[in-house]
C-alpha cells in the first residue's frame, strides 16, 4: 500500500511495523431503540456515527500478536410509530484488543481472533417523560473478537474484503432498579445496588462489520455494512438498541518514527496489508 | 485432516453462526396492538406493573381489568376510547395520573375540586402585597406586611427556579422582621430541589425529613427498603431564618408543595395554618401508549419522618385550621390566622 522504507537490513534490528488507521463515518437506521425505563414502545430513527481504529503487529511475542484501539461514537434521533415522540441516544465507547493472527491455506485470507477490553458511557433521552426523562448507559467490558480478512485481485486491482466482530463476555454495567428515579439515585444518593455483573445471562451485544478496501491513492476508502445490537435485561428493565449503517471511510497506513529505537529491518510486518 | 483445516473451519462456523444471529436477534415485535384493545391492555399493564399505592389505597386492580375490558370496542372512536380509560384511571384518585392525547387530559382533580379553595390571590394582591409595593424574586413575591413586623412570601409553583441569592435577598429583606409567612396555597409542585433549597434557610443541622422507596419489580408488594430524605441545612454563607415561620396551606398544595409541608412542619419554628395539604406523595414516571398518548403515573413512594403515607395531604394541628373567611371585607382568614399564631409565637 506505502512504499517500503529501503534501509539497510540488518539482522538483530527491529522489524518495520506499519500503523493501519481507519476513520470511518457510518450512517444508517436504528430500527429499534426500546428501553422500559422510558416507554413500552418501541422507537426508530436514523444514527450517525464516527469511529476511529487503529491496528498495529505488536512489539510483544509472539510476533503474531495484532493490538487494536477502536474509539468511536453514536448520535440516533428516533421517534415512536404515531410520530409524537422523540428519544435520543448518544453513545461513546472505547476498546483496545489483542488479536491473534492465523494465515490459513485459502491463499489471500487471513484469520484474527482475541479478546479486548472496553468501555461505553451514553444516554438514551425520552423528550416526553418527567422523573425518568433520561437513562444512562454506562460500562465496562471484556469481549472476543474475531476478523477475517481476504485479499483478492480483479485484473491487477487489489481489493481488501474484511469482517469484523466483536461479542462482549462479561463486564460490569450500571442500571437503576425498576421503578427508581434517578432523583433518588443522584439526588438523594441512593446508588446502591445500581452497578450489575454483565454475561449472557443479562446482556447481549454485538458489533458486526463487513467492509471492502479499494485502494485509493495511498490509502484506501473503505466502504461497509455495520450491524449493531445492544440489549440488556436487568431488574425488569429491558434495553434494546438495533442499529444497521452504511459505512464510508478512509483507511491509512504508515510507519511511526521513534528515534530512541528506530526500526532499521527491512522486513515489515503489516496488520492486513501484507 | 490437518490441524490448519480444522482452526479453518472453525473459524467459518464461528462467522457464519454470529451473522445469522445477528440476523435473527432483529426480529421482535411490539410490544402491544395500536388498537381500541391493544391500548386498553398496554394501559392496564403499565399501571399493574409500576403504579406504587396498589396495596396503600387498597385497589383491586384484577377487578378494575374485569369491569373495564367488556366496555372496549374495536370500532370505538378515539374520544370514547379516550373517556373509557380516563375513568379508569380515576379508579386510582390519584393527582399524578394523567393521561394526555391532542384533545384532553384525563386528570382526578377531586382532591382540592370539591373542597373549599381557600385562596384568593387579588385579593392578596390588593391588601398583603399592596399591589403594586412589592418585589418579585426567583418566582416570589415578597414584601413585609404593612400592619405587622412579619414578612411575606408568595410562592406559587415549585417549577418557577429559586436561587440561592434569590433566597439571600428575600431574607436579608426580612431579616428584622419578628415572622415570616411563607404562603403555598394553589402551589401545584414543580421540582423537589427548590424544596430543599428554601426549607435549607430554616435549619441550622441536617436531618432527615422523610424517606422514600421504590419499585423493584413488577409486583404489587414489591418495594425497596426505605431510604431517607435528608434536608442539608443551606451553606454557612449564605442567611439562614432562625425566627418564627408559618407555611400556609390550602387544599390545592399538591406535590412537591405538599412535600414542602411535609419538611417544614418537622421544623421547631414552623408551624402550619390553613387547610390540610391536597397530597400527592408518590414521584411520578412517565411513559405512553402504542397511539401515541402520554401516562403519567405515581412511581415511588415518599413518606413523612414518621414512614407514613402523605399521599393524601398533610393536615395542620387543629388549632392552626382555618378558612379564608368572607374577602368581601377585604382580609384573608389564613393570613390572619397566620399572624394571631406568630405574633403568640414571638410573645412567647
Amino acid at each position: 500500500m506505502i512504499p517500503v522504507m529501503c534501509l539497510a537490513a540488518e539482522p538483530d534490528s527491529l522489524p518495520l511495523r506499519p500503523v493501519l488507521t481507519s476513520t470511518m463515518f457510518d450512517m444508517g437506521r436504528t430500527g429499534r431503540l426500546y428501553d422500559s425505563y422510558l416507554s413500552i414502545m418501541n422507537y426508530a430513527g436514523w444514527n450517525v456515527g464516527l469511529r476511529h481504529e487503529r491496528l498495529q503487529m505488536s512489539r510483544r511475542r509472539p510476533a503474531r500478536m495484532l493490538t487494536r484501539h477502536d474509539l468511536s461514537l453514536d448520535y440516533t434521533s428516533a421517534r415512536n410509530k404515531p410520530g409524537n415522540g422523540m428519544m435520543m441516544m448518544g453513545m461513546l465507547g472505547y476498546d483496545y484488543g489483542l488479536l491473534y493472527t492465523a494465515r490459513m491455506p485459502v491463499r489471500g485470507l487471513t484469520l484474527y481472533g482475541g479478546g479486548q477490553a472496553g468501555t461505553r458511557i451514553g444516554f438514551i433521552y425520552n423528550m416526553r417523560n418527567s422523573n425518568n426523562p433520561a437513562t444512562a448507559k454506562v460500562d465496562a467490558r471484556l469481549s472476543l473478537s474475531g476478523m477475517a480478512v481476504y485479499r483478492f485481485r480483479i485484473k491487477r486491482y487489489p481489493l481488501t474484503l474484511r469482517y469484523q466482530l466483536s461479542l462482549p463476555v462479561a463486564g460490569v454495567f450500571f442500571g437503576p432498579e425498576f421503578g427508581q428515579s434517578y432523583y433518588e439515585m443522584f439526588e438523594l444518593g441512593n446508588r446502591a445496588g445500581t452497578v450489575h455483573f454483565g454475561s449472557f445471562h443479562n446482556q447481549f451485544y454485538m458489533d458486526n462489520l463487513v467492509s471492502l478496501d479499494l485502494p485509493l491513492g495511498r490509502g484506501a476508502l473503505r466502504l461497509g455494512y455495520r450491524n449493531s445490537i445492544y440489549s440488556t435485561r436487568q431488574d425488569y428493565i429491558d434495553t434494546r438498541i438495533y442499529t444497521n449503517s452504511l459505512v464510508i471511510g478512509v483507511t491509512t497506513e504508515f510507519i511511526t518514527w521513534n528515534r530512541y529505537k528506530p526500526a532499521v529491518s527491512g522486513r515489515r510486518i503489516s496488520p492486513v496489508y501484507e | 485432516m490437518s490441524r490448519t483445516m480444522t482452526t479453518y473451519r472453525f473459524w467459518i462456523v464461528g462467522l457464519w453462526l454470529s451473522l445469522v444471529s445477528a440476523l435473527f436477534s432483529c426480529r421482535d415485535t411490539e410490544p402491544f396492538a395500536n388498537d381500541p384493545q391493544g391500548n386498553f391492555e398496554a394501559l392496564w399493564t403499565l399501571m399493574n406493573e409500576h403504579y406504587c399505592f396498589f396495596e396503600y389505597k387498597d385497589i383491586d386492580w384484577n377487578d378494575v381489568y374485569a369491569r373495564y375490558k367488556p366496555r372496549i370496542r374495536e370500532t370505538m372512536t378515539n374520544e370514547e376510547l379516550f373517556s373509557v380509560l380516563a375513568e379508569m384511571l380515576a379508579e386510582l384518585k390519584d393527582g399524578h395520573v394523567n393521561l394526555v392525547s391532542p384533545f384532553d387530559m384525563a386528570r382526578y382533580w377531586a382532591w382540592y375540586e370539591t373542597h373549599p379553595t381557600n385562596f384568593d390571590m387579588e385579593l392578596i394582591d390588593r391588601y398583603y402585597l399592596n399591589r403594586p409595593d412589592y418585589q418579585i424574586a426567583g418566582g416570589i413575591k415578597y414584601r413585609v406586611l404593612q400592619d405587622a413586623n412579619i414578612g411575606y412570601m408568595y410562592y406559587g409553583s415549585f417549577s418557577s427556579a429559586v436561587g440561592e441569592s434569590n433566597l439571600d435577598y428575600i431574607l436579608a429583606a426580612f431579616s428584622s422582621c419578628d415572622a415570616i409567612i411563607i404562603d403555598v396555597r394553589n402551589n401545584g409542585g414543580g421540582s423537589l430541589t427548590y424544596v430543599d433549597r428554601i426549607a435549607g434557610r430554616f435549619t441550622n443541622e441536617d436531618r432527615v425529613v422523610g424517606y422514600i422507596r421504590h419499585k423493584t419489580g413488577p409486583g404489587h408488594d414489591q418495594f425497596s427498603d426505605y431510604y431517607p430524605v435528608t434536608l442539608n441545612t443551606a451553606p454557612t454563607n449564605r442567611i439562614h431564618y432562625q425566627k418564627p415561620v408559618a407555611v400556609l396551606t390550602n387544599r390545592h398544595c399538591f406535590s412537591a408543595a405538599n412535600q414542602f409541608v411535609s419538611v417544614m412542619s418537622l421544623l421547631p419554628n414552623v408551624v402550619q395554618v390553613g387547610d390540610t395539604t391536597g397530597g400527592g406523595g408518590g414521584l411520578p414516571f412517565s411513559s405512553e401508549l402504542p397511539n401515541g398518548w402520554s401516562v403519567r403515573f405515581s412511581a415511588s413512594p415518599m413518606y413523612n419522618a414518621n414512614k407514613e403515607q402523605i399521599e393524601f395531604g398533610i393536615a395542620p394541628y387543629p388549632e392552626n385550621r382555618a378558612d379564608i373567611g368572607d374577602i368581601s371585607l377585604g382580609r384573608d382568614g389564613i393570613i390572619e390566622k397566620a399572624i394571631e399564631v406568630l405574633k403568640k409565637k414571638i410573645a412567647r
